[in-house]
């Protein structure tokens, strides 16, 4: 990953009407980096990829991909991104070998028919490559999606909701595949999820929307390392175990105790302290569950910003 | 821009749809040569009846050439909505199956690929009146042989010479697929308005039964304006078949349907320029 930026967005803004869908909206994305765009429904997450596929035009702002201006070097940008944007959608009466020729042949890259074999062979859907889409499951034509985003080998990715529709192995295959993409290949990558886990896990930096506006901004470890956790210990002894929270000065609060299991807001470096004292409190630790941090933040940030 | 093409060709030789008009116009077209195999020389006399008073009538009257023009003015009234079966279903229908925005961010400009789908909407309208050809006059000519086309109008009985028939079918094709093509530009100008399929391909039929129905009727206030409407012009290839040809009243008619072409083509890149891909 190095700081040189792939995308720079600048005072993006998208008007319908008197609806506002994106207002404002600055982003900055590094090359080689998996970046997370984090919004609640209609906070304009769908609608800014829109316009950084020229889908839809901004009413302000500015775009700038690969250090050019997108709307005055729209073609030659274009053929280095691959997407996909809401679900995948191909011609149903077509095989998916001969849809994914049709949009190989469009990115105007050389795209040998060896590279396309490899491309289904690699999301897995060689064994169905002649098949027409129409039969295929939602997650196969997710898998399909990906392959059409990545035949051309582009520079830039952008994947809205790629995990929509998938189970979870399919998932986490996603995951691999996209971390297969950044780190084995070079690629950024620009996802979009309502899967906060799954974001915490792959991405470098991430942003949050809120009603077309950039709320937060930044590498998802710095933007975490200040957060406190919401850790869940099951003990032997709950009475001894509050005993020694309360009586510790780094335990943390206390916010929930049913039967033997303690919710307690910790600071990150502390965790392994309150086990510690717990065990020395004679209690037996039976399981400890550390609640995602990205969850606890988006929506400690997202209600903030309402 | 050849690529464009080819994969617009490609979806339109792939999709079941397409072959619908190709079926249409077979059956109606070996349904009349049939009828008129087994039946025609009964539906000749009768037509001829009043004919017989004044004239005498030898030689053969039922013949390829004569099968050939009535098959043309029969599927003139289907041809339209045979061909805005694909052409209103172009962009319309690739913005309902979510393709649409997947080809638009794709490195061509909107232009591009608008100017590709209208080239592959009138090939296939090309390929739909050569297979047209092929059937009313080819088959015609092979089931009832060559003869002197006789076109019974209103007013007057026109006689036209065997070797001077087939330059006329050419025109007259030739025609008919500016006029057709009217029909493609105005569907596929609707089918950049919506995102369902099947919407522009009623709109256009519904305008067209407007614009006969108006051009039909008798009425003062409609003569003003029944010059302009298309319709008025789709069947000017009818008067290919008049002796003498009236050059100035084809020349006008075929002008102003190449301008309907020019105006909704126009119109429809300029709305698909500026269109948000929402869908």
């Amino acid at each position: 990953m190095t700081d040189l930026p792939v995308l720079k967005i600048k005072g993006l803004a998208k008007h319908f009407g008197h609806i506002k869908a994106v207002d404002g909206l600055n982003l900055h994305v590094s090359k080689g980096e998996i970046f997370g765009l984090l919004g609640h429904n209609g906070a304009g997450k769908s609608t800014t990829m829109r316009m950084l596929l020229s889908l839809i035009k901004p009413t302000s702002g500015r775009i700038e991909v690969f250090g050019s201006e997108l709307y005055s070097n729209r073609e030659k940008i274009l053929s280095d991104i691959g997407s996909i944007i809401e679900k995948p959608d191909f011609y149903p009466w077509l095989s998916a070998k001969t849809n994914l020729e049709l949009f190989a042949a469009l990115s105007r890259k050389p795209v040998s028919k060896n590279r396309i074999s490899q491309t289904l062979e690699f999301v897995g859907l060689a064994a169905r490559a002649g098949d027409k889409v129409k039969t295929y499951s939602h997650g196969m034509k997710q898998r399909l999606g990906l392959a059409q985003a990545i035949v051309h080998d582009p520079a830039l990715i952008i994947l809205d909701e790629p995990s929509n529709g998938l189970d979870p192995k399919g998932i986490i295959e996603l995951r691999e595949l996209i971390l297969h993409l950044k780190n084995d290949l070079g690629k950024t990558v620009i996802l979009s999820s309502h899967i906060l886990s799954e974001v915490e896990l792959i991405a470098d930096s991430m942003a949050i929307i809120h009603n077309g506006r950039t709320i937060i901004e930044g590498s998802v470890a710095k933007l975490l390392s200040d957060e406190n956790l919401l850790v869940r210990f099951f003990v032997s002894n709950p009475a001894k175990a509050k005993s020694a929270i309360e009586s510790s000065v780094f335990a943390g609060k206390l916010i929930e105790m049913h039967n033997n299991e303690l919710i307690l807001e910790l600071n990150n470096q502390d965790t392994s302290r309150v086990i510690r004292l717990l065990l020395d409190s004679g209690n037996d630790l039976q399981q400890v569950i550390s609640r995602r941090r990205l969850e606890e933040y988006f929506l400690k940030i997202t209600s903030a910003a309402s | 821009m050849r690529k464009l093409i080819y994969y617009e060709l490609l979806k339109i030789a792939t999709k079941p749809r397409s072959y619908i008009g190709f079926a249409v116009i077979t059956a109606i077209v070996l349904l009349l040569e049939t009828a008129m195999y087994i039946d025609g020389q009964t539906y000749i006399e009768f037509i001829t009846q009043s004919l017989e008073e004044s004239f005498d009538i030898e030689g053969k009257f039922l013949n390829g050439n004569l099968m050939c023009f009535i098959i043309l003015q029969t599927l003139i009234i289907q041809m339209p909505l045979l061909v805005a079966l694909v052409t209103g279903d172009t962009i319309s229908g690739e913005a309902a199956q979510g393709t649409l925005r997947l080809l638009l961010t794709k490195p061509y400009t909107r232009a591009q690929i608008l100017w590709a789908k209208i080239t592959a909407g009138s090939i296939y309208l090309l390929l739909l009146l050569i297979w047209l050809g092929i059937l009313a006059l080819g088959l015609g000519l092979l089931i009832f042989g060559k003869g002197d086309l006789v076109v019974l109008k209103t007013e007057q009985v026109i006689i036209l010479r065997e070797n001077d028939i087939l330059w006329r079918f050419m025109l007259s094709f030739v025609i008919a697929f500016i006029s057709l093509q009217v029909v493609a530009s105005l569907s596929l100008l609707l089918s950049c308005f919506t995102d369902n399929s099947i919407g522009p391909i009623i709109i256009s039929m519904a305008i067209i039964i407007l614009f006969t129905i108006i051009g039909t009727l008798d009425i003062p206030l409609f003569d003003h304006i029944k010059f302009f409407l298309f319709t008025t012009h789709m069947i000017v290839w009818r008067n290919l078949f008049d002796n003498p040809l009236d050059f100035n009243l084809i020349f006008t008619s075929v002008g102003i349907l190449i301008g309907h072409i020019f105006v909704f083509n126009a119109l429809a890149f300029y709305y698909f320029k500026r269109k948000d891909i929402q869908s």
